[in-house]
């Protein structure tokens, strides 16, 4: 390499450093520089790998949640949506899916810039599972699932996140009968793999345990992914013991793992949900009469294999009479909350991060009735809504 | 006690020659943290001079300075290292024009200072988010190659990048 004065011939190694450091807005525009660029920007997985890891340096989170709307005698809901760049950018973020999505929809998971959507009801002929890239605005309908009961005792849980060992990224659903008081039986789940653009289906009586899962799906909060294990919550034993446990189901081999204990509070699943993750170990957020209560899961004793949790950190819902705070989820070095006059119908509020040292941020003011909000990490990212990268 | 075992702690002092023929003498421990030196003295051990033809002395210098001022701050094993890392990097790339900029980064590639490129390239990085697609291929002399009406189509998908 001959180093010429004048000259700018940086090599393409150094050439593709530099582009991995440029956000994707930069780098979608950048598409119209050469032919070599568009192709390194839209095709070519080391690169669009090397952004990625560049990116997620930098914690990005999408919130999710219902608006509940006064319109003359009638509420109604619409979904909306947050993205926090950082504490003084927090934006509202739109679904733009063509055709345009005017219906209610969900956020099932979030992964490596991928999010995961499922629309209420499917526009005929679609599906109703949808994968978007809210940075490079790409979505598209994934192919349809085999069947979901749609009966009313029958119910789902879907969960969406990356697969380490195989490189891909997988959709799972677990399929629940005699659903009842948000437990139901699975009966069978099915798996989508990004790669193959393909589902696969394993039933209950495939599985070498003899256990028959009982699982809880009431909400979003229900199940989360983290480092390629998803993990839901579950009834303990299948007799009509009822007290709770958390499955975790590996995103590799596609099956089920070990229980994990909750921690050791009144225990009653009601009480629990799981959050997004604090600093890349498995969070409960668990709610009393009084008091928000966040749990960290440490180690595993290798005697009782049990694991311990550790809590992290109280907040009242009621402050100082005044205001009232809605759990969100975690972000960063602290938890995020929706904080409201206590008083009927407050019609607008703040979005708050608390740290440890219950040291308050404002983040922005969010118009609208109430808005219960979830979490999701996100980075921005060049990966690609279809099967091949 | 026999002392008969000879461990000298001074540090061996390299010369660096660049191809202008300015020559420098550094610490062993310094220009070692270049991966290109570092493997040099390694293969040829016993050799004190080391001729670098690919890079001027004005770059060599501005690279070994910055190599000094890395080996220093992490001899103290302060905590803190990392932030005066940090604070100094910021001042070293501060004030850089493009020109400079861009042959330092060759020379810091051409010597594998890998921590040094990732500094620089993040610096290119930030300097050219936000131009004009026009001003990207003056910058790095790239000509495009685009048939007519390709690039047209490209922008309207994105348009929304162009805002």
């Amino acid at each position: 390499m001959e180093v010429q004065k004048g000259s700018h011939s940086l090599s393409e190694d150094i050439m593709i450093k530099i582009m991995s450091k440029l956000p994707v807005k930069s780098l979608l525009r950048f598409k119209c520089v050469s032919k070599q660029w568009f192709s390194l920007i839209t095709t070519d997985s080391y690169f669009i790998t090397t952004q990625l890891h560049h990116s997620s340096t930098s914690k990005l989170c999408i919130l999710y949640g219902d608006e509940y709307k006064h319109q003359e005698k009638e509420t109604i809901y619409v979904d909306r949506m947050l993205l926090i760049r950082d504490q003084s950018t927090v934006e509202d973020l739109h679904l733009d899916h063509h055709p345009p999505v005017d219906q209610r929809f969900e956020i099932v998971g979030s992964c490596n810039g991928l999010v995961c959507v499922r629309l209420l009801d499917s526009p005929p002929g679609y599906t109703n599972i949808v994968l978007w890239n809210p940075a490079t605005k790409d979505s598209r309908y994934l192919p349809e699932p085999m069947s979901l009961q749609g009966k009313k005792d029958s119910k789902n849980i879907m969960s969406f996140g990356f697969d380490h060992h195989s490189k891909d990224y997988k959709l799972v659903i677990f399929e629940l009968n005699n659903y009842k008081d948000w437990v139901g039986t699975m009966f069978r789940f099915q798996v989508f793999r990004k790669s193959s653009n393909s589902w696969s289906q394993t039933l209950v009586n495939d599985l070498s345990s003899g256990y028959k899962y009982k699982l809880v799906a009431g909400d979003i909060t229900d199940s989360v992914i983290l480092n390629g294990i998803l993990y839901l919550f579950g009834h303990e034993s299948s007799d009509n013991d009822t007290s709770y446990t958390i499955f975790s189901f590996s995103l590799t081999n596609e099956k089920f793992d070990e229980k994990i204990n909750l921690p050791p509070s009144k225990c009653s699943k009601d009480k629990f949900s799981l959050t997004n993750s604090w600093k890349d170990s498995l969070c409960l957020m668990e709610s009393d009469a009084q008091y928000y209560h966040l749990w960290v899961r440490g180690d595993k004793c290798p005697t009782t294999q049990r694991y311990s949790w550790t809590k992290l950190f109280n907040v009242q819902h009621i402050i100082s009479g005044a205001y009232l705070l809605y759990f969100t989820g975690v972000w960063k070095n602290g938890f995020l909350f929706g904080k409201y006059e206590n008083i009927p119908d407050p019609n607008s509020g703040e979005l708050i991060l608390i740290d440890l040292n219950h040291y308050e941020t404002k983040l922005k003011k969010i118009g609208g009735y109430v808005i219960l909000f979830k979490a999701f990490d996100y980075v921005e990212s060049l990966v690609s809504v279809y099967p091949s990268i | 006690m026999s002392s008969s075992s000879t461990t000298t702690t001074t540090t061996r002092l390299l010369m660096l020659k660049a191809s202008d023929g300015v020559t420098f003498e550094v610490e062993e421990a310094v220009a070692t943290k270049l991966g290109a030196i570092n493997n040099m003295v390694e293969e040829e051990g016993s050799e004190d001079l080391i001729c670098l033809p690919n890079v001027n002395g004005k770059f060599l210098g501005m690279v070994l300075e910055w190599c000094k001022k890395h080996a220093n701050n992490n001899t103290n094993s302060d905590k803190g290292n990392d932030e005066v890392n940090k604070w100094w990097d910021k001042e070293f790339v501060m004030d850089l024009d493009q020109n400079t900029l861009y042959h330092l980064l060759m020379a810091a590639d051409y010597l594998s200072g890998t921590e040094l490129v990732d500094l620089l390239t993040e610096k290119v990085a930030s300097m050219i988010r936000g131009k004009k697609v026009e001003e990207i291929r003056e910058t790095f002399k790239i000509k495009s190659d685009f048939l007519p009406g390709q690039e047209e189509e490209i922008r309207k998908k994105n348009s929304w990048a162009f805002e």
